[in-house]
């Protein structure tokens, strides 16, 4: 099948940086022989050895406080979370190690926290969460979350590359969608940490999204265009730092803003979205601004709750239709 | 509970007269600035410790003092007006010719050119990070250790137990040194509460590593036992723990420790009464121009308070009205 997986797309990101910088190597649970829970770095433990691909036990507050160390003496390690739900368990390491190190002492912790998010998935409260707003929250991190395969890649890189720590979601109902094969930009492709990017142009109202909520918005766009109703889809691909510009920018354009996630809904990114929007966008809306987001509940394990607990186009078409007619 | 010391001498032999007098100075000298910045007894606790610990590495080997901690800085070559600018808040520098970090502290003192590491939030948390930085330096020549110092809380911490899990999985060459107490000086957080046994180098068996037990009140015997277990890591031995052990007979005050220490120092001909007087004098003066300097050099308000989150080419804006 041509063109590359958005998991695919990861694992070509971490090998050229690998390539590129000896300083980077990968350490988590099981990534080197066993090749990851999701195979994303089969074939690393061949190609760059066991100094490179540090096999660790089942301890991520160890992964990441590791991975913090190495950084201090000029490595760029790159730390897997089995599941991301599970970077709980490392919470004080990144939260008040890795990012206020800057601040507190001048220097700088390079490090990426890699992991799958989300659900869709049937995994249940402990392997379906999206935990992206606790680090939001937190001043000295970047968090990011691509939703197609060619920001996979360039996402990936980037991250690598700055000087901050990371926070870097991939959500696994992406990994293997057939719908994200894409042939990937050439050698080196980056995509700048902060920036949006507009899927789709529209003039009626704004759907801003991110992750593996932006195929579902943009079934959605298709939906509402057969109504006469044209949406401005913008993926936010990066959380922290938001780009505000852009929000604001299709904000101003369309007059009438949805935010859809995938994330719970209290203290979800899209409180904060509302407030910049009242702070730099008042005068441009006609409408107030709306969100389509899971419920305030854990992850649900059945399939028919799940369903119930996700955004999905149905919600999102309803959502707009109604901000639309406001 | 008999406590030995680790190579189950009565009495340790003294290092070199320029090192032990080394050893005695350098807690004696943080005594002197943390006293002057009011810190408590639990704290100022656990000086001599550092100090043989500081002594009893190598310059090449890593320390991470899990607290704010003055001689682990003096010892990599602070001056004590530095160490009085980040504890005020004044001044230029925690690292000579850089801004002063926004949110600096004597705990925010980190260096890894001197082998100095600020300590995390907790002090155990500091054991993860040095198993990192001991994996980025396996490859060095000279071969480098690390130490990471915790009180008796520490070990209870979940990060003791991932850290040196860890470290003995990957055979990295970390001493862990932990304060263990006889009885408890503390009634607030009794030694009891922390862990349910007598010694907490009982510790390393669970993760099949060395530990050994000295006690506290022989500071040449800790420096010689920190000193024998980074050898033997450095020569691929891999983790240990090393439990200094405070006693009722010897006392748990920064005071008795020094005491000792300076009592053998002359008792055994290493320095006479009148140079650690002089020592000690000279010492007191130092810190007191030092302490005066600091607090009047300006406050380090380089930046605006915003900066320094993360780095200057980062895109991460701050909210534009500040609100």
């Amino acid at each position: 099948m041509a063109g590359a997986t958005y998991l695919e797309a990861i694992r070509q990101g971490l090998a050229e940086e690998m390539r590129r910088d000896p300083a980077v190597f990968l350490l988590g649970q099981d990534i080197g022989a066993y090749g990851g829970a999701f195979k994303l770095t089969e074939g690393f433990l061949k190609e760059f050895g066991p100094d490179r691909v540090v096999d660790t036990p089942i301890a991520e507050s160890a992964i990441v406080g590791a991975a913090i160390g190495a950084s201090l003496l000029g490595m760029r390690p790159v730390a897997e979370m089995q599941f991301i739900d599970f970077i709980a368990c490392a919470f004080d390491q990144i939260t008040n190690f890795a990012a206020k190190m800057r601040y507190r002492t001048g220097l700088g912790v390079p490090i990426v926290i890699r992991g799958p998010s989300g659900g869709g998935v049937h995994g249940g409260p402990f392997h379906s969460q999206n935990p992206e707003m606790y680090f939001v929250h937190t001043p000295g991190l970047k968090v990011v979350q691509p939703a197609t395969a060619a920001d996979a890649l360039g996402l990936i890189k980037a991250a690598i590359r700055d000087p901050d720590p990371v926070i870097y979601l991939e959500h696994k109902f992406l990994y293997r969608n057939p719908r994200l094969r894409e042939e990937l930009p050439g050698e080196d492709h980056l995509v700048p940490i902060g920036k949006a990017a507009v899927r789709r142009e529209g003039k009626d109202l704004s759907i801003l999204t991110y992750g593996a909520m932006l195929l579902r918005c943009l079934d959605a766009a298709e939906d509402l265009q057969a109504e006469g109703v044209s949406a401005d889809v913008v993926d936010l691909r990066t959380l922290l730092p938001l780009d505000r510009e852009a929000i604001v920018a299709s904000a101003r354009k369309t007059g009438r803003v949805l935010i859809v996630h995938e994330d719970t809904r209290t203290g979800g990114i899209a409180g904060e979205i509302t407030a910049i929007l009242n702070e730099e966008a008042f005068e441009w809306l006609d409408a107030p601004v709306a969100r389509v987001t899971a419920f305030d509940t854990p992850v649900p394990y059945g399939p028919a709750l799940e369903r119930h607990f996700l955004p999905d186009e149905e919600k999102i078409v309803a959502a707009a239709r109604r901000l639309a007619a406001y | 509970m008999t406590v030995p010391s680790a190579a189950g001498k009565e009495r340790s032999v003294a290092p070199p007269p320029d090192e032990a007098i080394r050893l005695w100075r350098l807690a004696f000298e943080g005594r002197g600035i943390l006293r002057r910045l009011g810190s408590d007894a639990a704290r100022l606790r656990r000086l001599p410790v550092s100090a043989a610990a500081a002594t009893g590495a190598m310059e090449t080997d890593l320390l991470f003092p899990g607290e704010p901690d003055p001689v682990v800085l003096l010892a990599r070559g602070w001056s004590a007006r530095e160490i009085f600018e980040l504890a005020l808040g004044r001044g230029e520098s925690a690292r000579p010719g850089e801004p002063f970090p926004a949110g600096g502290a004597m705990a925010g003192a980190c260096d890894p050119a001197r082998g100095v590491f600020a300590p995390g939030s907790l002090p155990a948390a500091a054991l993860p990070v040095a198993v990192g930085a001991l994996l980025a330096t396996r490859k060095r020549t000279p071969p480098v250790a690390a130490i990471v110092l915790v009180g008796p809380g520490g070990t209870a911490s979940g990060d003791f137990h991932e850290g040196m899990n860890f470290a003995a999985v990957r055979g990295v060459p970390l001493l862990a040194i932990v304060l263990g107490q006889e009885t408890t000086p503390d009634p607030v957080s009794p030694f009891y509460r922390e862990a349910a046994l007598d010694r907490l180098s009982d510790r390393a068996e669970a993760y099949g590593i060395p530990g050994d037990t000295v006690s506290g009140g022989d500071l040449f015997a800790v420096r010689d036992a920190v000193a024998q277990a980074l050898w033997r890591a450095r020569a691929g031995a891999g983790p240990a723990i090393l439990e200094v052990v405070l006693t009722d007979e010897a006392g748990y005050g920064c005071d008795d420790a020094l005491a000792r220490c300076r009592s053998r120092l002359v008792g055994e001909s290493h320095a006479t009464e009148t140079h650690l007087a002089d020592i000690e004098r000279t010492i007191e003066s130092t810190l007191d121009e030092a302490m005066h300097a600091a607090g009047g050099s300006p406050e380090a308000i380089p930046h605006p308070v915003l900066s320094g989150v993360t780095a200057p080419s980062s895109s991460q804006a701050a909210c534009p009205e500040g609100s």
